[in-house]
């Protein structure tokens, strides 16, 4: 069997918050990624999905290398990128790209397209300046922009087509992978139906694998061939696409479905599916995280954690309902 | 037949900069029954905030807006009214939630103190009775143990009981409609349906009116007896929520309907409106929706599609309606 092409182990990344007291200093760690196994392979999509603070955002960064681990290893293509030299982490960075959440923020608004898209080949490739403006129009000419929009600023553009660029930026460098953080939840209904399609269009020509970090399940369902979803830095199931939408087996992942509002008056629905709130994930409750607002609560779900493990076949759940 | 409490009659509020019209909202005719709850939903940049301000009149002044048309609020004109006496409706027959709950709370109050203001402002009555309805309040919208949190500070708290919070102030002097801009826009899934079935409920119990001002069509789904679709500063479309999602005879609302993602729905294409909405200050001169309209003819380009009935409740602008299927 081939190794996948991004795999985790054991990944945690844990934040140490310090906080003057009285003139000490009283240390709390906030475990934003706490123990995740995912596996991503070649042209395939992995959507993520989780509420805010459940470490998905801080779990893209770890694969990206913007973060270092606290325990755990990313895996490219099998082999452990702690170990990298410096030369095969320019080809890691090459070969891993993201794309952010907000076009405003992600584009430097004093360079040019042109320039802001070639970034990636120029810090890590010498190339000649005719092939490096071949490559810039090529990308533009595949997301869907012109190339003489090379020549422009980032403000003459509206958000969907920012987009656009910062997506251009990303496959400049013929990546394998595209690490995407809420790619189109800044942008309106009628843009997000373009972004999400160019998405599907570029994957099936060129073979890209996505990781898709975002919080709206439709639209996460809409791109993933595989779905985890994270509650409190971990995963609590994970599943192919269409075996996980049709049934929901933890009980989270079930919550989740029913506070999802379908977009039919007449969609049987239950607003209050779910009581409270996340709790803080510096003080993460005991045994299982999701246990005080899980409905099926048992009294040993406050003592142990569920591990991750198979259910059903490409099937896996972090739920003591599943011991069996 | 059921009582009109608000009716907006060709409603304008235009911006004026830098010698440029903005035409925020391009006559707008719209109503809220008693005991009703209307969506306007559109995308950014479509007015409907800007609608939701101007009925309250509080569009900020720097922004030198004009406003024309006629807002009959129980048969009074609002845009008419002194100062003095728009004041007493603000806040008291007419109240807002805004969507983000960190902006609108201030900071170096308790909790306590912001509702009683705003219990205050409307009913003459001693600081001891402020407190036990700034109480009654909190637990109104379902804030656990109201006698302690009423002396909390906001940072002290979650979002979503901020945003709850926020509710209590705008409910305090139970008015007759509330206007909801976008109320759980920032919160997540599990904490937007539970902020929904509150607001639900305690539109039933109070006997009020709600406008909910939205992007998101689920929300519309779930809350909205009638809706009304926005686009570029105009209503294009207000019908009966089952009408809307079933029916729609507007390409636009049936196109931006077709191209959300849904739960049920395969990997593939999405149908895609081409374009972006035009600029409010160079606005088409025929339909506003015709650039990116893929039915368009050439009125369709050269004037601008008068509101038309087209069945009981359901009225639209466009030259060649859908067909309802």
């Amino acid at each position: 069997m081939t190794s996948p092409l991004i795999e985790t182990r054991g990944l945690k990344k844990h934040f140490r918050l310090r906080k003057p007291l009285l003139g000490a200093t009283s240390v709390s760690v906030l475990k934003a990624v706490d123990g995740v196994d995912i596996q991503l392979g070649a042209n395939e999509t992995l959507g993520l999905v989780g509420e805010s603070g459940c470490g998905k955002t801080t779990l893209g960064r770890l694969v990206l290398q913007l973060e270092t681990p606290t325990e755990g290893a990313v895996m490219f293509e099998g082999r452990d990128t702690a170990s990298f030299d410096r030369k095969e982490r320019q080809g890691f960075r090459r070969n891993v790209q993201p794309v952010f959440q907000n076009p405003y923020s992600s584009l430097d608004p004093r360079m040019t397209v042109g320039r802001i898209i070639a970034e990636p080949l120029t810090v890590s490739q010498k190339l000649k300046k005719a092939e490096v403006a071949e490559r810039v129009a090529d990308v533009l000419t595949a997301t869907g922009l012109i190339p003489s929009d090379a020549q422009k600023y980032p403000h003459e553009f509206s958000g969907g087509q920012r987009q656009r660029i910062a997506i251009a930026r990303a496959l400049i460098s013929r990546p394998r992978v595209i690490i995407l953080d809420e790619p189109v939840s800044s942008q309106d209904i009628s843009i997000q139906a373009q972004i999400l399609n160019l998405l599907s269009d570029i994957q099936a020509r060129m073979g890209v694998s996505y990781l898709f970090v975002a919080h709206n399940l439709a639209t996460v369902r809409f791109m993933s061939n595989r779905i985890a979803v994270m509650y409190l830095g971990v995963v609590v199931e994970e599943g192919g696409s269409d075996e996980l939408c049709a049934e929901p087996l933890h009980p989270y992942t079930r919550a989740l479905f029913s506070a999802t509002l379908p977009g039919d008056p007449d969609a049987p629905h239950s607003l209050e599916a779910l009581q409270g709130e996340m709790p803080s994930p510096l003080n993460p409750p005991t045994g299982c995280r999701f246990h005080p607002r899980c409905p099926l609560a048992m009294p040993r779900c406050k003592e142990s954690s569920p591990v991750l493990k198979p259910a059903s076949p490409g099937r896996s759940v972090a739920c003591h309902l599943f011991d069996a | 037949m059921a009582k009109r409490l608000l009716e907006v009659e060709n409603l304008k509020t235009y911006f004026r900069s830098q010698g440029q019209v903005f035409r925020a909202i391009d006559e707008v005719s719209l109503h809220v029954d008693e005991n009703e709850t209307l969506g306007i939903v559109g995308e950014s940049g479509s007015g409907k905030s800007t609608l939701g301000l101007s009925i309250l009149r509080l569009v900020p002044a720097a922004r030198n807006p004009l406003i024309a048309g006629r807002i009959l609020f129980e048969g009074r004109n609002l845009l008419t009214l002194s100062e003095r006496e728009m004041r007493s409706i603000r806040g008291g027959e007419i109240s807002m939630i805004l969507q983000d709950p960190m902006t609108s709370l201030n900071p170096v109050f308790t909790l306590g103190a912001q509702i009683e203001e705003a219990i205050l402002a409307h009913k003459k009555t001693g600081a001891q009775n402020a407190r036990s309805a700034a109480i009654e309040a909190l637990r109104q919208v379902r804030i656990a143990a109201p006698e302690t949190r009423v002396d909390s500070y906001p940072h002290q708290i979650s979002g979503g009981m901020r945003q709850r919070v926020v509710g209590a102030i705008a409910l305090a002097s139970r008015p007759r409609l509330l206007i909801a801009d976008e109320p759980t826009t920032s919160l997540d899934v599990t904490l937007q349906a539970q902020y929904l079935q509150l607001l639900k409920d305690l539109r039933a119990a109070h006997g009020m009116s709600l406008i909910l001002i939205t992007h998101d069509f689920g929300v519309v789904a779930r809350m909205c007896d009638r809706v009304a679709v926005m686009y570029a500063g105009s209503i294009v479309e207000t019908a009966p929520v089952r009408e809307i999602f079933h029916r729609p005879r507007h390409w636009y609302t049936a196109a931006l309907l077709a191209s959300m993602p849904k739960l049920d729905h395969p990997r593939g294409h999405l149908p895609t409106i081409d374009g972006a909405p035009p600029r409010l200050n160079d606005l088409p001169s025929g339909c506003k929706f015709a650039p990116r309209c893929a039915q368009a003819q050439s009125t369709c380009f050269m004037q601008m599609p008068e509101r038309q009935i087209i069945s009981p409740g359901h009225d639209i602008r466009c030259w060649y309606p859908r067909e309802a299927t």
